[in-house]
């Protein structure tokens, strides 16, 4: 068996369910159509460019045509979906190219000045590698041309060259909150810069060159389109030689593109598994609606808000996978998420213990989604297996199953016309007893099975069938009988400490209350007070099921004087080894 | 061989010794003296029967004395219990109790008396109606014809135990009462019976809090009743001994 395909298909399957106008189609439909829009909008820039480019406009114009254009593309990412998840990899590189200036309003290529033309360019390489959460070590390597030109008198020309070899941090500070496709920035750092100027006035030229230690600090903005490809935007301001106002300290502005590689950080992280449930009763089916089989521990390794979701299901027993609902982990948040089934109906109609498969999905999802699948094997027993575990027999209870309310209404309705309301309850239970008596039920004892480990429980339409069964099945079939007529009853289990194995009986409410107990006998010791679910107080009879040979006063005497021994005289019910459990 | 005898003998022994362990751990009364109407009810039979000198009781019967019946018992560890006229009990009552014993008792039948989380809460479903109808048939089987005070000789029961100072026993059998019957009108009485044998016991928090219970009852029901007034002096005493 290929659980893992299977459950794939299924899936698939699902997904395809619907229909055209599903949403998650919908949803799918506007993201092409946004993409299409972004590439339409892309290749009208390009065919703008062209034309810009072809076109008699000075140089100058042109190169700050250009830089708008980079501008307005950074604009149109900004309102673009954001469904990244900010800048993901660990390390990269990239290159920027952009103006210098000392004036931060004249950051062009060419611009007009008070000192006169400026002319300014600049190139960087730069790499970058992840330090923890949205923090970057980088480095920046590159070169600053700039000249100054003035001709009003005699030609001066400033020609100012810098190669800074900086190194500092990156910090993506909106990451954590908004992992998206524009992530801002800022940035400061230090290094060497070597510099050098050249003035030439007229026909006297004059140099200086030398390595000055300067800071950086600044600003930017990535735009990421993939994962391992960005836009930059980047502004900084370098102050060589520690003073604003050495000839090589300005402002630079660069536009840029990066590549990025290596370990994409997961969202989340399944720390553990843990198998709650690793024995599978098909008679408490429902009970594993909402009692989970797992629990699966997440952990949020984003930096950011994500949402989990667990599917899961157990194959063959399952139709269709049940989700545990998103659940929001904040940024480093760890939560144990439940894992609960639906079961189809194969489940009760098990008739050999069998291997299952648990399949886990679990979801996050923050503008994207990543899956993690885990599969885990359990056993699933027979339909009539019972884990010895008291409170779990309740669900072999089965008060509407039509043979059982068919014989239990026909008792009843022999006797309803000749007994009074008060007594109604106990003379129908009297009478159900009596004639399981006629019908020749009888005690036997399961062979060889020791009654805590995996016993055999039947159903109460098989005990009929098989005409008898052990303390159990009989308690079961009494309990559905009386649960079918709206009688209230209960298990008392008794695991004596003086004895190798637990046994079981059964109290019901009378419906009497205690001050007309005496109708019903003159012993208080035959019988318990007990309040019932409405909150009055009712006398509720106990029965030992195994003497159901016996008839009902017997059945009633032995569990009276069971209760009073055990319960009451050897402190049972005080020290916790006689335990009355409600059906209910 | 002969360690097949030794062997067998052991066994013997250890039989023997288990069954005087049974012997001295079930409870038993002898009637020693008994005069005017005795009955006495085994385990849970239904039928009573006369209670005779000599008659060897276990702690599962009961023993009941009509209005001109007195009965003494000789408790198999040498005490001696006197019951008076109208007055019923269980040879359980009679029994010793220890104090830890005791308290673990009461404190698990107060535990008991909880109501378990969850289990009364209603599943709430939006759309389908549920109703739980009940049989108009009303008829009752009247009270009168059937009904036996047995409430005036239990009472007169823990007037026995408190009045020969079995204050562990009483107190046992008065909360054991007021689970079966839960309101008693009797101007305080048995609270008082309750704070005394607290008392007693050296349980002065719970000796406060049932005398008053005594002197409220005391209060609501009958204002010339002498219990207000003996719960009154038991919450004196205790404020003096704080």
């Amino acid at each position: 068996m290929e659980p893992k395909t299977m459950r794939l298909k299924k899936y698939t399957g699902i997904s395809q369910v619907g229909i055209e106008n599903s949403p998650a189609n919908q949803r799918s439909r506007q993201h092409n159509k946004r993409k299409s829009s972004i590439l339409t909008l892309n290749r009208e820039y390009i065919n703008f460019l062209k034309i810009i480019i072809s076109s008699d406009l000075p140089m100058k114009c042109k190169l700050n045509i250009f830089e708008y254009i980079l501008f307005l593309l950074l604009a149109t990412l900004t309102v673009s979906e954001l469904s990244a998840q900010g800048i993901s990899r660990s390390t990269g590189f990239g290159m920027r190219l952009g103006a210098w200036s000392k004036n931060p309003g004249h950051l062009s290529f060419i611009s007009e000045g008070r000192e006169g033309e400026q002319y300014s360019g600049t190139f960087f390489l730069y790499f970058f590698t992840r330090f923890r959460d949205h923090w970057f070590w980088e480095f920046n390597v590159g070169g600053i041309l700039t000249q100054i030109s003035e001709s009003e008198t005699i030609e001066t020309r400033n020609t100012t060259g810098i190669v800074p070899m900086v190194f500092g941090l990156r910090n993506d500070f909106i990451a954590h909150k908004n992992p998206g496709r524009i992530q801002p920035y800022y940035g400061f750092g230090m290094g060497p810069y070597l510099v050098g100027y050249e003035t030439r006035r007229g026909e006297t030229t004059y140099q200086e060159e030398g390595l000055k230690v300067g800071v950086y600090g600044g600003a930017g903005v990535n735009a990421a389109f993939t994962t391992w490809f960005t836009f930059n935007a980047d502004l900084k301001y370098h102050m060589v030689n520690l003073v604003p106002s050495n000839p090589a300290s300005g402002f630079n502005l660069n536009f840029g593109i990066s590549f990025m590689w290596g370990g994409k950080p997961d969202m989340f992280r399944i720390r553990d598994t843990r198998l709650v449930v690793t024995d599978i009763y098909p008679a408490y089916y429902q009970f594993y609606n909402i009692y989970p089989l797992a629990l699966v521990t997440v952990q949020n390794t984003s930096g950011y808000p994500i949402e989990v979701n667990v599917k899961s299901q157990l194959n063959p027993f399952s139709n269709r996978p049940k989700d545990s609902g998103y659940m929001t982990l904040q940024k480093g948040e760890i939560k144990d998420i439940p894992v609960t089934i639906i079961f189809n109906s194969d489940i009760t109609q098990v008739s050999s213990r069998e291997p299952a498969v648990l399949d886990i999905v679990v979801e996050g999802r923050a503008r994207t989604t990543l899956r993690r699948e885990i599969t885990a094997q359990v056993i699933v027993h027979t339909r009539n297996s019972w884990n010895g575990e008291v409170d779990k027999l309740v669900f072999f209870v089965t008060p509407e199953n039509d043979k059982i309310m068919q014989l239990s209404r026909q008792i009843a309705d022999a006797v309803k016309d000749s007994i009074p309301g008060t007594l109604q309850s106990f003379t129908y239970a009297q009478n159900i007893f009596n004639d399981l008596a006629k019908k020749e039920i009888k005690y036997q004892n399961d062979p060889n099975v020791p009654y805590y480990r995996d016993d055999r429980v039947h159903f109460a339409d098989e005990t009929l069938q098989l005409r008898g069964g052990d303390c159990d099945d009989l308690v079961i079939l009494y309990s559905s009988l009386l649960e079918s007529l709206g009688i209230n009853t209960a298990f008392i289990q008794v695991r004596d400490p003086e004895e190798s194995i637990a046994h079981l009986y059964l109290i019901f409410d009378s419906g009497v209350s205690p001050d007309q107990a005496i109708a019903i006998t003159s012993n208080e010791k035959r019988y318990l007070i007990r309040e019932s679910i409405r909150g009055d107080r009712t006398v509720w009879i106990p029965v030992e099921t195994t003497l159901v040979k016996s008839g009902f006063e017997a059945a009633w005497s032995r569990g009276a004087l069971n209760y009073l021994k055990d319960g009451e005289m050897r402190n049972g019910l005080r020290d916790g080894w006689v335990q009355i459990i409600d059906v209910k | 061989m002969k360690s097949q005898t030794e062997f067998i003998g052991i066994k013997i022994l250890i039989v023997l010794i288990l069954f005087l362990i049974q012997i001295h751990f079930a409870f038993e009364a002898r009637i020693i003296e008994a005069s005017g109407e005795v009955k006495i009810r085994r385990g849970i039979e239904e039928n009573w029967q006369t209670g005779t000198v000599d008659l060897l009781l276990e702690e599962i019967d009961t023993i009941w004395t009509g209005e001109d019946g007195n009965v003494v018992l000789q408790l198999d560890d040498g005490r001696k219990f006197k019951l008076r006229p109208s007055s019923m009990l269980d040879i359980v009552d009679l029994k010793k109790i220890e104090e830890a014993e005791l308290f673990l008792t009461l404190m698990k039948m107060k535990v008991g008396k909880l109501k378990q989380n969850g289990e009364k809460t209603p599943l709430r479903l939006g759309t389908v109606s549920v109703v739980h109808g009940s049989s108009q048939d009303t008829s009752q089987v009247p009270v009168t014809e059937v009904a036996q005070d047995w409430e005036t000789p239990a009472i007169n029961g823990i007037r026995d135990l408190f009045s020969q100072a079995y204050y562990p026993n009483t107190v046992l059998k008065i909360e054991k009462f007021y689970g079966l019957y839960q309101t008693v009108d009797d101007c305080g009485e048995l609270h008082y019976y309750l704070g005394y044998s607290y008392e007693k016991l050296d349980q002065s928090g719970q000796a406060t809090d049932a005398y008053q219970k005594a002197l409220q009852e005391g209060a609501n029901l009958c204002a010339d009743s002498e219990w207000p007034g003996l719960a009154e002096s038991g919450l004196e005493r205790l404020k003096q001994t704080r």
